[in-house]
């Protein structure tokens, strides 16, 4: 009784020896404390990772899900554009055009042609104009029941009537091998430069006029003593294409 | 590398060359240095000439040539008269030469390709408007001969292997009827 009293009072000093035995005693206290720590740890990780592992493949299942959609939409949105754009033609175009897609291309190296999948049966005629977005592709040379030949600006037999839209410079534009074009007809002191823009004159009767046609590359001038040896480039993606506009009747403004 | 040179299996090349014509505008619409593609109707007309006589091997040439020009929409008989000549050469060469390594396979279509190309531009110049003899032309002719000779050549050496493939499922697939059909 009278320990505990001197105790509670705070009359006897206690506190070292206390603290001694405490200290002592919570040493393995800890230890155990930190075995029993580790080993939650260690336990709960590996459940945990188990678990992680099947939430891991099942996220990696649904991005490739997603993947796939997004790929589908971006496809969507893309040809979406495409048609945009060809929709903002067809509104400035003063005759009503027609749309077609690309279904084939020439077998042979030797020429340069599109299969369309339009045809007399939906009135498509000869020498229609046949333009994309970026600008003029070519015309419709062979009419079937239900498919078209177009002669693509790149044919060798292609001649397109252009004007350098800067300058106001005629000239004819041809289709040469290799899939280049070539600037005919301009003389020696034409008013034409690199990175100059050809556009459609409307003098041919085919194409309406102000339809981008090509860009100039390459200007020689060492050439003929008369005329001006010019290369262009269509503006049109050739390789690319997928949908085109016809175009029937005669070139206006 | 030696390749073996039995008939059936050069029927089975010339059929699929043939039929790989009108697709090689469509899906297998694949090109290397300017939208040029590998001939494969010369394809069809060499190998035609290992296994038919020489008359036969013209006329087949004769055919697929009739093939190109209606599908690329040219004047009848401009690939025909060239790929009939191909086919002549091509018959006639194998009894010249003896074929049987790739790199012969390879340099015979590069050089049937070069005449292919040669006569083709002949008659393209003389017929037809905006064509002209060009060191655009020239490199052209090249080019497809090069890329002809190869695709050419990878057909002819994978065909044994696929062609002895088919015949392995095709075995299995009989064994597999008749063990149904016995009931075991």
């Amino acid at each position: 009784m009278v320990w505990v009293t001197a105790q509670l009072s705070g009359t006897t000093e206690h506190g070292l020896v206390r603290r001694s035995v405490v200290t002592v005693v919570s040493l393995p206290e800890r230890g155990a404390l930190a075995l029993s720590d580790g080993w939650d740890r260690f336990w709960n990780g590996y459940v945990d990772l188990a678990d992680k592992a099947a939430q891991n493949r099942l996220l990696l299942e649904e991005i490739r899900r997603k993947d796939a959609e997004l790929n589908r939409h971006r496809e969507i949105l893309s040809e979406n554009e495409r048609l945009k754009k060809l929709l903002d033609i067809k509104t400035t175009l003063a005759a009503p055009p027609m749309a077609a897609e690309v279904i084939g291309r020439n077998p042979s190296n030797w020429f340069n042609t599109l299969t369309i999948n339009r045809g007399s049966d939906e009135g498509v005629t000869r020498d229609m104009a046949v333009i994309s977005s970026s600008g003029v592709v070519g015309r419709v040379v062979t009419v079937y029941a239900g498919t078209s030949r177009v002669l693509l600006l790149t044919d060798p037999s292609s001649a397109i009537a252009a004007t350098v839209q800067r300058s106001r410079e005629n000239c004819i534009l041809k289709g040469q091998v290799g899939s280049a074009c070539e600037i005919k007809y301009l003389s020696q002191d034409a008013d034409i430069k690199e990175g100059d823009v050809l556009v459609s004159s409307g003098l041919d009767g085919i194409f309406p006029k102000g339809i981008e046609v090509a860009r100039v590359t390459v200007i020689d001038r060492s050439g003929s003593k008369y005329f001006l040896s010019v290369k262009a480039a269509p503006v049109a993606d050739i390789r690319r294409i997928e949908e085109v506009l016809l175009m029937a009747g005669k070139a206006g403004d | 590398m030696e390749l073996s040179l039995h008939g059936n299996r050069y029927r089975w090349l010339i059929a699929i060359a043939l039929f790989l014509v009108p697709l090689q505008g469509t899906l297998l619409d694949i090109s290397v240095a300017g939208q040029l593609r590998p001939d494969m109707a010369l394809v069809a007309v060499y190998v035609a000439g290992f296994v038919l006589t020489p008359f036969r091997a013209t006329l087949l040439g004769f055919l697929a040539g009739l093939l190109v020009d209606f599908l690329s929409g040219a004047a009848l008989g401009i690939s025909a008269f060239s790929k009939m000549l191909a086919g002549m050469l091509a018959a006639s060469g194998r009894r010249i030469l003896f074929l049987n390594r790739a790199l012969a396979h390879s340099a015979m279509l590069f050089v049937l390709s070069c005449i292919d190309g040669f006569v083709t531009s002949l008659f393209l110049v003389y017929f037809y408007e905006g064509y002209f003899f060009t060191t655009a032309m020239a490199g052209m002719i090249i080019i497809q001969a090069a890329y002809t000779a190869l695709a050419g050549t990878i057909i002819i050496i994978a065909a044994d292997p696929a062609i002895a493939l088919m015949r392995k499922i095709r075995g299995w697939l009989d064994k597999e009827q008749t063990n149904a059909v016995s009931g075991i």
